[in-house]
């Protein structure tokens, strides 16, 4: 029977890395990832500041519907908390008209996916989730807006970049439930 | 782009012409690295991208620096630090002689740039730099990771880039194996071939045509391993067995001019069970380096 036994750790097909002694039993990682967190936090409170159509309302739609796609999509864990990130420290960056609300965060997306993931979202594909309000020129655009804005520093910390490190130095022997309990 | 004034064609890089350019306001020498965007429906190619946010994040005095990003129309022009020499002309200049504490010295500083890489937070984000170190550069006695336009996501399948034949000669067995699993323990793996090379003047330690051959140069110089030695080797997905050569050669043999701590920590690095290999920091710390001197004259 033992022989059946898949134990390969499926993640939309693509095989993520093992545990690394090198980086995950290094205090120093989890102390840079914790002083990087800082830098990573959105600078301000910008439904008060920058922006003046954009309402918290509307960060929840767009963020429930960035979530559905990941979902749809079956994205790495780390891309929906990164694309939520980036979209807020542009926000902190940049004011924007209500209608482009959902094309930022499509824009986040595409960032998000070609950082933390092997299979980039095509951007045909986010055009389409988003029923084709955007065009994929639109979206280009946006993606070097954005990052721009953000002076290409897009590699933001999100809680999910501790959940490995956490879950090795308290439980070593942890399988991948709990990995996938704190995930969601 | 007014800013700078292109000065001559310097190579091709991995998606990209790159120029040499000076600054017109502080004349200052820079490499230009321009990445076209018309021809790409899915926006900033995603190898430029992680690139990008790779070296921004990145700063250490061996590894290459990003100094800006421009973008105009259809294009993007990364601005980097400009280096004399690469790993290729270098060699080239030295005719087959080089002087043991140079060895030492730029052993030193790729074991120091790839231990501030695998320290840095940025791997724990699952990148790493394996197959692109191999494309280092000189300035002044300085060495200099550069090219991470192949950095990858840590689980992406080795497979995909197998077309990469030169990067072959700098893979771990674990990898030719088909371990889609990286660590880092492979950059520790490439840092020993280039040791070898470095010690040799420019000889690849590991020059192999394909896979198979490839495992044998390997296997011959370090006997072929086996479950006691490397445990859970036949679990690999591409492991077959191949013939049991014991060690022909001896590493006096492999690197005459290396001395013999040179040697003993060569040989602690081109291990083939990637568990067993030294980590930067302890290779770092190796008494090889106790009478390093970083700045030997060229």
């Amino acid at each position: 029977m033992e022989t059946l036994l898949c134990t390969e750790i499926m993640s939309s097909g693509v095989k993520c890395a093992t545990v690394d002694p090198v980086i995950h039993n290094s205090k120093r990682v989890i102390s840079n990832l914790l002083a990087q967190q800082v830098n990573s936090l959105p600078e301000c409170d910008y439904f008060n500041t920058i922006q003046t159509e954009i309402k918290p309302f509307m960060r929840k739609v767009v963020t429930n519907w960035m979530l559905e796609v990941c979902e749809d999509q079956h994205c790495e864990m780390p891309v929906f908390p990164l694309a939520v990130n980036l979209l807020d420290r542009f926000l902190c960056s940049c004011k924007i008209k209500r209608s482009q609300l959902q094309l930022s965060g499509a824009a986040c997306l595409l960032i998000a996916s070609k950082t933390r993931q092997y299979f980039t979202l095509p951007v045909g594909l986010l055009c389409f989730y988003t029923d084709n309000s955007v065009t994929p020129d639109d979206l280009k655009q946006w993606e070097l807006l954005i990052m721009t804005k953000l002076r290409w520093r897009i590699y933001g910390v999100t809680g999910a970049d501790f959940i490995d490190h956490l879950l090795i130095s308290c439980w070593p022997d942890s399988d991948n439930q709990i990995r996938n309990h704190a995930h969601t | 782009m007014q800013k700078y004034e292109k000065l001559e064609k310097i190579g091709e890089g991995t998606y990209g012409t790159v120029f040499k350019a000076k600054n017109r306001e502080t004349l200052e020498i820079v490499a230009l690295k321009r990445v076209r965007l018309d021809d790409d429906d899915e926006g900033v190619p995603s190898s430029a991208l992680r690139e990008i946010c790779l070296l921004k994040e990145l700063k250490h005095k061996n590894i290459v620096r990003l100094y800006d990003v421009l973008h105009s129309d259809k294009k993007l022009t990364l601005v980097f630090e400009h280096c004399d020499q690469d790993l290729k002309k270098y060699f080239d200049s030295l005719n087959g002689e080089i002087d043991p504490d140079i060895v030492k010295s730029f052993m030193y500083q790729l074991l120091r740039g790839l231990a501030f890489c695998h320290k840095s937070k940025y791997c724990s984000f699952r990148e790493y730099l394996s197959d692109t170190f191999c494309v280092l550069f000189f300035n002044n006695g300085e060495l200099k990771l550069a090219d991470f336009g192949l950095a990858r996501a840590f689980g992406i399948p080795v497979k995909c880039y197998s077309a990469e034949v030169v990067t072959l000669w700098y893979r771990p067995p674990d990898v030719l194996f088909g371990a889609k699993l990286y660590t880092t323990s492979i950059d520790m793996w490439s840092a020993g071939c280039i040791f070898a090379e470095l010690a040799n003047a420019g000889r690849p330690l590991f020059p192999g045509s394909d896979v198979e051959d490839q495992l044998k140069r390997i296997f011959r110089l370090l006997g072929t391993p086996s479950e006691e030695t490397w445990p859970s080797i036949s679990h690999l997905p591409d492991y077959r067995p191949l013939s049991i050569y014991q060690p022909s050669m001896s590493f006096t043999q492999v690197v005459p001019k290396l001395n013999s701590k040179g040697r003993d920590l060569l040989q602690r690095l081109l291990v083939c069970n990637p568990a067993q290999r030294l980590g930067a920091d302890d290779a770092m710390a190796h008494s090889y380096f106790a009478d390093l001197n970083l700045k030997p004259q060229q």
